[in-house]
């Protein structure tokens, strides 16, 4: 009974996510990139789940959610999401497996460049050049979820995340 | 032996999500997933309704001067689309509703005004404001507002100048929104010409979200800032709607026969608040160029 409890709360709450998303009014452009500087809710969420939850679990919810991503804006690269955040999860799961071993730092850095390679390895499936706005944006919205994260981790969990 | 039970089971999992992504990735034109995606975007359009009427309020709430600015900038751009091929609509009517009255309100409901052979309706984009990489929008129509025979028919979008969005993906027109797959998306083809010059036909190829490169043994007759238009030639698209602009031409290299031309995309699709949608019976506009 508390497993369908506990897949009702994280169904209900990637799609609270999903409509914040939807009504997100602040997002930017930069020198005519391909995305929009925003706080990338779902991303955020993700990761911060990767903090708490085990590895086979993130690799299913990361397929889930990616699942989603796709229904919502994908017209014909159905599963890109899907895959790319499954793999994702399974990389972000080292930071938990190994929260006792590596320093803030790194484990910051790590989420960092997992979230960058995220961001930018979608570019070959859509066969785009990431151009320099390109890069900086997902540098910015890299940086944006890890000041978000680090926001959480010290005000709100007070360094009990990882 | 707990520590490698654990890890078999990411194994397993990493295996079985990649399993699940790749299938539905090869068989995304199925119809249980189009259909999951319809259902997906029917909740979507129920849930993003009212950001219209909230952007509404939080753009032009005590703010006439820019109301009127819009209504200008509307009544001047509809004004060259009447000059274009679209003069048989009046799309003026779709966006003033009384000119005697001060206020008009800007953001259009959804009309509908029929030609011939196509029928013009307005659609309002929702959602448009991921930080995520898409080549797609949502819009507030659907098959409600549609005609009956949708299926058999090409619906495009064009925005409110006249230029080209992208076409709606039918599989995924619900009661009331559906997506329009961007001509950005890897896997949209237009087909562009320089109007008024023979072989001067090619196929656009995205670089970038806003960037193309055309590919076409026959473009030696495109200049830098030319505008290029939709081809007779296209099986989606109706012909001479504007798409793009040339912004430079790679000289040939070598032996290649080959030029590259960059082009530069003259719809905005971040900045999109509204399009125009056009049904249209494809056969006949074929038929009568």
């Amino acid at each position: 009974m508390n497993y369908f409890i506990n897949v009702f709360k994280i169904f209900f709450q990637v799609y609270f996510l999903f409509v914040i998303t939807w009504y997100n009014p602040f997002s930017f452009t930069f020198l005519g990139s391909s995305v929009l500087i925003s706080l990338d809710i779902l991303m955020l969420y993700f990761v911060v789940q990767s903090f708490y939850i085990s590895r086979p679990k993130l690799i299913l919810l990361g397929c889930f959610l990616g699942f989603l991503i796709d229904l919502d804006l994908e017209s014909s690269l159905i599963g890109v999401n899907c895959f790319f955040m499954s793999i994702a999860a399974y990389f972000l799961s080292l930071v938990k497996i190994n929260s006792s071993n590596w320093t803030g730092l790194i484990k910051y850095s790590y989420t960092f460049m997992i979230c960058l390679i995220l961001y930018i390895n979608k570019y070959l499936f859509y066969s785009y050049k990431i151009s320099f706005a390109d890069f900086g944006v997902a540098l910015i919205n890299c940086s944006i979820i890890l000041g978000t994260l680090i926001i959480i981790h010290n005000f709100y969990l007070r360094g009990k995340s990882v | 032996m707990l520590n490698s039970f654990y890890s078999n089971k990411s194994v397993l999992a990493l295996l079985l999500a990649i399993f699940f992504s790749v299938i539905i990735y090869f068989n995304s034109e199925v119809n249980s997933i189009k259909n999951i995606q319809k259902a997906w975007l029917y909740v979507k359009s129920v849930i993003t309704n009212p950001v219209l009427e909230l952007q509404t309020f939080l753009l032009y709430n005590d703010d006439v001067m820019k109301l009127k600015l819009d209504r200008w900038v509307l009544d001047t751009r509809l004004k060259e689309l009447e000059e274009r091929d679209f003069s048989f609509i009046k799309l003026k009517n779709l966006f003033l509703n009384d000119s005697t009255k001060s206020i008009t309100i800007v953001h259009p409901k959804n009309q509908t005004i029929s030609s011939s052979k196509n029928t013009f309706y307005t659609a309002n984009v929702l959602s448009n404001r991921s930080p995520q990489l898409s080549s797609s929008i949502f819009i507030d129509i659907g098959y409600n507002d549609l005609s009956q025979d949708y299926n058999d028919k090409n619906i495009i979008a064009i925005d409110y100048m006249g230029n080209l969005v992208g076409r709606v993906v039918n599989e995924t027109i619900s009661s009331k929104g559906s997506m329009v797959q961007l001509i950005n998306d890897v896997n949209s083809r237009v087909i562009v010409h320089k109007k008024g010059v023979l072989n001067s036909t090619a196929l656009l190829v995205p670089s970038n979200a806003n960037r193309f490169e055309l590919i076409g043994s026959n473009n030696y007759n495109i200049n830098k800032d030319d505008t290029l238009y939709t081809s007779y030639k296209s099986d989606i698209f109706i012909k001479n709607i504007p798409v793009c602009t040339v912004i430079s031409i790679d000289e040939p290299k070598d032996n290649s026969s080959f030029r590259k031309v960059n082009v530069r995309l003259l719809s905005d699709f971040k900045n999109l608040e509204y399009v125009f949608v056009i049904e249209s019976e494809f056969e006949n506009s074929r038929v009568e160029y």
